[in-house]
């Protein structure tokens, strides 16, 4: 068998047993699977990033269940929109069982897969915590965003100013979309 | 810890770090384009004349290669999709700028990368396509303000095919995969075809 004709198996095992994957588009709520042996003994767990997260709220997404696993007082303090406090003994109510469940807490939280592990459904964990909504959704500092097109940048702001934030540095994105246009190639 | 490409997005990397990952990257993919002879404009022009179709064959791998790789890589955990730039579609400058390059490259036998490549292995005829390649880069750069509009009217965002076609990501890697090699089978053809008509 020829190396060409090994390649093009390979590739056509990978294409056809995408067809019958269900990973959905960037668009949409998506798992990730993580292995972190440290925290759940290589259980699966799937995540979601703040600023994903960001736009499904945005859009409006309809039957997302967000829990806010902090203590009462940071709740009370501030939390995402939609959030509702959650202990570990609390129950689920009925009606939102089987959409999606967001879960978050404060960054690294070890106690999040277990409780993740404990619902039943489709539970995300919100990647980075409360710190990565704050710092990619609300307070977005383009210092440090690598952002690349307009349309992004826009998109940013549009999104921290929604939620209540503001973007920092925002007087560097002429320098930052002017590097950008350099950035393709061939 | 968690490993989770890319890595800029997702870890406090310095742009040091970074710009090394890119010139290492860019070293192999020179050392491969000379390798396969893709600096020399005579092999490279070959496939005008549908003699030499490796450098289709190259590019169209690279892209299934790319596509079928993030669709498991992603699906896998180890990189967040969310997070890759797509290159926006700017319709009309991309299919005029598709046809000056296009012009370019049968008249060069170079396209950007290969003459980099041309012009480190000492080839005069590289060295000007690089020169004439940052020129435009220059000029565009310059004219870019007075033509921001004409180039963002008709601008669709950064789009994927499966948004277009309201496809399912996985069916759409599927029918690429089955476009590229029944695109190589018939480049193979092509070029049999043409290399015993040359001989």
């Amino acid at each position: 068998m020829k190396i060409n004709h090994i390649l093009a198996s390979l590739a056509i095992i990978g294409g056809i047993s995408a067809a019958f994957t269900n990973h959905s588009e960037r668009n949409h709520l998506y798992p990730t699977w993580k292995h972190d042996k440290d925290k759940i003994q290589g259980e699966k767990v799937h995540f979601i990033s703040a600023t994903h997260l960001a736009d499904l709220l945005y859009q409006k997404e309809p039957g997302i269940t967000i829990l806010d696993a902090r203590d009462v007082e940071a709740f009370e303090n501030y939390h995402i929109p939609l959030a509702k406090s959650y202990d570990p003994g609390d129950k689920i109510p009925d009606g939102d069982l089987g959409s999606p469940i967001v879960i978050y807490g404060i960054e690294n939280n070890p106690q999040l897969p277990e409780l993740s592990d404990a619902l039943s459904g489709k539970v995300y964990i919100l990647k980075g915590g409360i710190e990565a909504w704050y710092n990619l959704v609300l307070f977005p500092d383009f210092n440090e965003y690598q952002v690349r097109n307009s349309d992004k940048l826009e998109q940013i702001i549009i999104r921290s100013r929604y939620f209540g934030g503001s973007p920092r540095n925002t007087q560097l994105l002429n320098i930052t979309m002017r590097e950008s246009s350099y950035r393709e190639g061939c | 810890m968690e490993l989770m490409a890319p890595i800029q997005f997702n870890y406090q990397v310095s742009e040091g770090v970074l710009l090394l990952f890119a010139l290492l990257t860019g070293i192999v993919f020179g050392m491969f384009l000379e390798k396969a002879g893709f600096g020399n404009a005579r092999k490279l022009v070959q496939q005008f004349y549908f003699t030499d179709m490796s450098m289709f064959k190259v590019l169209f791998s690279a892209i299934v290669t790319a596509m079928v790789g993030i669709f498991w890589l992603s699906y896998l955990g180890v990189l967040d999709i969310t997070q890759i730039y797509i290159n926006g579609t700017y319709l009309w400058p991309q299919i005029i700028g598709g046809i000056v390059f296009g012009f370019g490259f049968v008249i060069c036998g170079l396209c950007p990368g290969t003459s980099c490549v041309a012009v480190f292995t000492g080839k005069l005829d590289g060295l000007a396509v690089f020169a004439g390649m940052f020129a435009g880069l220059i000029l565009f750069g310059e004219l870019e303000p007075v033509l921001n509009k004409a180039i963002n009217y008709s601008s669709l965002g950064d789009i994927s095919l499966y948004e277009i076609f309201n496809m399912n990501y996985g069916v759409l890697t599927l029918l690429i995969t089955f476009i590229a090699l029944g695109a190589f089978w018939f480049a193979g053809r092509v070029e049999q075809r043409y290399s015993n008509k040359m001989s």
